[in-house]
C-alpha cells in the first residue's frame, strides 16, 4: 500500500484539514462563547419569506435545483440546501403555512421528503405533511422547469426559494417568480449561473455563503465549528498563493513543486 | 412616461424575435474575427501530426445541441482533414443517435474507414468515474462498439488500449469541464479541448491560464470563428448576425431604460 | 440503531471512496470499483420512488377531478406508455423513439431557447445605475456583450480587445477565489456528512 506519486501533498493538506474540523468542532461544543457571522441579507429575508407567505395565505416553493446528491460537483450543494429546507419546513409547520417543493433529481427528492416530514414532525404537526410538500417532477431539465413554473403560477406562491445547484433551468424559475411579485432567494456556487440568480432574485447567497446558511438558521455549533475550518483553510491558501507567487517570479519553483508531490 | 422607458416584457420579446429573425432572411455579412481562445484550439490542432489520435466526449442534452453541435461538426470537419484517427463517444442517453449523424456528416463524408480512422462507441453509463475506469482501459469500459462489433477486432485499437494512449481529448460540455480535467489532465497530463456553452467560458479561463485545458471554445460565436478558420461556414456562421443584432438591441433597451431612471430621479429631486 | 446504522455506512463508504482516490491498495481500489457502479443502482431505486410520487400526487388529482386533472391525466398516460414501451418492446422502437425525438426533445430544445428571452428582460429590468457599483457593472457587461459577438469589432478593434483583458484578467481572478473558497466549502461539508456530524439527509436535525 502506498500513496499514489503527485497527490501526496493534496493528501496531507486533506488530512490536516479534516483533524482541523473535527478540533474545531469539539472546542465549538465545549465553549459557551458566542459566535460572530457576518450578516448575510439572504438569510435574514428568508424570515420575510416565511412571513409574507403566511400573511398572504399563499404557498412557498423551494427549489434544489438538477443536481444529484451522489455527483461529485452538486452533491455538497444540494445538501446545503436541504439545511435550509430543514428550517423552512419547521417554520412552515410552525405557522401552518403551505410548502411546496419540487425536484428533478430522485435521490434529492427521496431525501428532501424525509427533511420536509421531519419538519412537520419536530414542529408537532406530523399529521398536516403532504405528499405535494415533496413533489418529483421530471429528470429531464427543461420539461422539470416548465413544470415547477406550471406549479408556481398555479398556486399563485408568495415567496420563492432557490438553494442547491443549478444549470439552465434556474432562469427559467426566476424569472416565472419574478412575474409573479414573488420575494426571491437564491443560493448557488456555481459561476455559471449565479449571474442569472443575481440578476433576477432579491437577494442572493453567493459560493460558500450557501453552506454558511446553515449553521446561521441551525445555530448549531458542529456547523460554526466547520465554518471556522474552511477560514483557516483559506488562510492556508492564501499564504501558499502569495508566497508561491513571489517565489515563482523571483524564478524559485519549490512551491510549485510541493503542491504537485 | 414611467411606462414609456419601463416597457411591457412582451415588448422586449417581439423586438428580439424581429431583430433575430431578420437577419437570417437577409444576412448582414458582417465579419467574423476568430478569437485567442479560438485560434489556440484550431493552431493546436493544425500541429499535430496526421494519424494522431483525439478522443470526442458529448456531454450535453437536447436543450444545449443548438449552441455546441456546430463546435462539434466544424472540428470533426477539421480533425478529419488533418487525418486524426477519431474515437467518439457520450455520457448522455439521448444523444447516442447525434452522434452517430455527426460522424456520418464529417468523418464518413469525408471518405474515412470506419472502424481504422474512427469508431463509434455510442453511450457510455457511469459519466466521470467511466472516465476514470477509461484510464485504465477503454475497452473494458465498452467492450463493443455502437453496432456491436468487438472493440478488440477493430484496427483502431491496435496501439490504443487506455485513455493516456490517446494524443488528446475534445470534450464538449454542457454540464461541467471538472470532471474531465481531474480524470484526463490532473492524472495523465491528457491535453484538453473544451468546447462549452458561452455561460460557461468566463469559468474556464482559470484552466487554460494554468495549462489544464488547452482551449475552451465558446458558444455558437466559437463555433462560427472555427467555421471562418477551416472555410466553411455552418449553421452557426449563419447566426451570428441573428446573435450581433440581439445583443445590440438589449444593450439599447438597457441604455433607454437608464435614460428613464435618470429622468425619474431628476424629476423626483425637483418635486 | 435506524440512525446509527446508515451513519456507520456513510463512513465506511465515504472514507473509502475518499482515500481510494490518494492510495495504491488494490483490495481499497477494486472495491471502490464497485462500490461506485453500485451509485448507479442506487439513483435506479431512488428513480422508482420518484415515479411512485408522480402516481401518488397526480392519481388522486385524476381521481377527484380537482384542479388541473386533465393534465395530470396526460402525465400519467405518457409516463406509463413510455415505461412500458421501453421495458417491452425496447428504447428502439417507434412509439420510443417518437415519445423521445419527436415530443421531449424539441419540446427541451424550445423552451431553453426561451433563456435568450428571459435574459434580455431580466437584464433590461436590473441593470439599472443606482450606484457607482451598479454603473460599473452596466458598463462592463455591455462592453462584454458587444466583445463576445461579431459586431463588437465591426464596431472598433478595442472592444474584443478590452473584452479579452476583462475575462482574462478580472474575471478569472474572481473565478479562481470562487473555485479555492468553494472547494473548501465542499471538503468541510462533505466532512460532516461522511464523519457523522451532520444528519440533514436522514430526515433528523443536527
Amino acid at each position: 500500500m502506498n500513496l499514489i506519486a503527485g497527490k501526496i501533498f493534496s493528501f496531507l493538506v486533506l488530512i490536516a484539514l479534516s483533524v482541523m474540523t473535527v478540533l474545531l468542532i469539539q472546542r465549538m461544543r465545549q465553549s459557551k462563547e458566542p459566535v460572530d457571522i457576518r450578516r448575510l441579507a439572504g438569510l435574514d429575508a428568508l424570515e420575510e419569506v416565511v412571513g409574507r407567505a403566511t400573511e398572504t395565505g399563499r404557498p412557498i416553493h423551494y427549489n434544489p435545483g438538477i443536481g444529484s446528491i451522489e455527483s461529485a460537483s452538486t452533491g455538497a450543494r444540494v445538501l446545503g440546501g436541504m439545511e435550509v429546507l430543514g428550517w423552512l419546513s419547521f417554520q412552515c409547520a410552525r405557522y401552518d403555512t403551505r410548502l411546496i417543493t419540487t425536484h428533478s433529481s430522485p435521490s434529492s427528492y427521496a431525501i428532501a421528503r424525509e427533511v420536509v416530514r421531519n419538519g412537520y414532525v419536530q414542529a408537532g404537526k406530523p399529521e398536516n405533511f403532504r405528499e405535494e410538500s415533496a413533489q418529483f417532477l421530471s429528470s429531464n431539465q427543461m420539461a422539470f422547469a416548465m413544470g415547477a413554473v406550471q406549479i408556481m403560477q398555479r398556486e399563485n406562491i408568495a415567496s420563492n426559494v432557490l438553494i442547491g445547484s443549478y444549470g439552465a433551468e434556474c432562469l427559467l424559475l426566476a424569472e416565472a417568480g419574478n412575474t409573479l411579485g414573488a420575494i426571491q432567494i437564491s443560493g448557488d456556487t456555481n459561476a455559471y449561473q449565479l449571474p442569472f440568480l443575481i440578476v433576477t432574485c432579491d437577494y442572493s447567497l453567493i459560493a460558500e455563503e450557501l453552506f454558511a446558511a446553515g449553521a446561521v438558521l441551525s445555530n448549531n455549533r458542529d456547523v460554526y465549528g466547520s465554518l471556522i475550518a474552511q477560514d483557516y483553510g483559506k488562510i492556508i491558501a492564501l499564504v501558499l498563493l502569495v508566497v508561491g507567487s513571489l517565489m515563482v517570479t523571483f524564478g524559485n519553483k519549490a512551491i510549485v513543486q510541493l503542491l504537485s508531490w | 412616461m414611467k411606462n414609456l422607458f419601463n416597457p411591457d416584457k412582451r415588448v422586449t420579446y417581439f423586438l428580439l424575435l424581429l431583430v433575430m429573425i431578420i437577419p437570417l432572411i437577409n444576412p448582414l455579412g458582417i465579419a467574423i474575427k476568430p478569437s485567442t481562445n479560438t485560434l489556440l484550439a484550431y493552431d493546436y490542432v493544425e500541429n499535430l501530426k496526421p494519424g494522431s489520435s483525439m478522443i470526442l466526449f458529448i456531454d450535453y442534452g437536447m436543450g444545449q445541441s443548438a449552441e455546441l453541435t456546430p463546435q462539434v461538426l466544424a472540428s470533426l470537419k477539421h480533425y478529419a482533414a488533418k487525418g486524426l484517427k477519431l474515437f467518439a463517444a457520450t455520457q448522455v442517453p439521448e444523444m447516442a443517435t447525434a452522434l452517430t449523424s455527426y460522424l456520418d456528416q464529417t468523418y464518413k463524408a469525408a471518405n474515412k474507414e470506419y472502424g481504422v480512422d474512427y469508431v463509434d462507441l455510442g453511450y457510455f453509463a457511469g459519466a466521470e468515474s467511466a472516465v476514470g475506469a477509461m484510464g485504465d482501459s477503454i475497452i473494458d469500459v465498452f467492450k463493443a462498439d455502437v453496432y456491436g462489433t468487438d472493440l478488440t477486432k477493430l484496427p483502431i485499437f491496435k496501439d490504443v488500449t487506455k485513455l493516456p494512449d490517446i494524443d488528446v481529448m475534445f470534450a464538449v460540455t454542457a454540464s461541467g469541464t471538472i470532471p474531465f480535467i481531474r480524470q484526463a489532465n490532473t492524472k495523465f497530463g491528457m491535453p484538453i479541448i473544451f468546447s462549452v456553452n458561452a455561460v460557461m467560458g468566463p469559468a474556464n479561463v482559470p484552466y487554460v491560464q494554468s495549462g489544464q485545458a488547452v482551449s475552451v471554445l465558446v458558444g455558437s460565436t466559437g463555433a462560427a470563428e472555427y467555421e471562418t478558420l477551416i472555410g466553411q461556414p455552418g449553421t452557426a456562421s449563419a447566426a451570428m448576425d441573428a446573435q450581433s443584432l440581439a445583443h445590440l438591441v438589449i444593450i439599447l433597451l438597457i441604455v433607454w431604460g437608464n435614460i428613464g431612471y435618470f429622468m425619474e430621479k431628476h424629476a423626483a429631486k425637483h418635486e | 440503531m435506524k440512525r446509527t446504522v446508515p451513519i456507520i455506512v456513510s463512513f465506511i463508504v465515504g472514507m473509502g471512496l475518499m482515500l481510494d482516490n490518494f492510495v495504491k491498495f488494490a483490495p481499497l481500489n477494486t472495491a471502490a470499483v464497485s462500490v461506485r457502479s453500485w451509485l448507479v443502482i442506487i439513483a435506479l431505486f431512488s428513480i422508482m420512488v420518484a415515479a411512485l410520487n408522480l402516481l401518488l400526487v397526480h392519481i388522486p388529482r385524476i381521481r377527484k377531478r380537482s384542479g388541473t386533472w386533465t393534465q395530470s391525466a396526460v402525465l400519467i398516460t405518457f409516463m406509463l406508455l413510455t415505461i412500458f414501451t421501453g421495458v417491452f418492446m425496447g428504447t428502439k422502437n417507434t412509439i420510443y423513439a417518437t415519445f423521445y425525438d419527436g415530443i421531449l426533445n424539441p419540446g427541451s430544445t424550445t423552451v431553453n431557447s426561451l433563456l435568450a428571452f428571459f435574459i434580455a428582460s431580466a437584464a433590461v429590468r436590473t441593470f439599472k445605475a443606482r450606484s457607482l457599483e451598479s454603473s460599473l457593472l452596466l458598463l462592463t457587461a455591455i462592453l462584454l456583450m458587444l466583445s463576445n459577438v461579431t459586431i463588437g469589432s465591426a464596431i472598433s478593434k478595442y472592444i474584443p480587445i478590452l473584452g479579452q483583458w476583462f475575462t482574462n484578467v478580472p474575471n478569472a481572478t474572481a473565478q479562481r477565489g470562487l473555485i479555492i473558497t468553494s472547494s473548501l466549502a465542499f471538503v468541510t461539508i462533505s466532512l460532516r456528512n461522511i464523519l457523522g456530524l451532520s444528519t440533514q439527509w436522514l430526515g433528523g436535525k443536527d
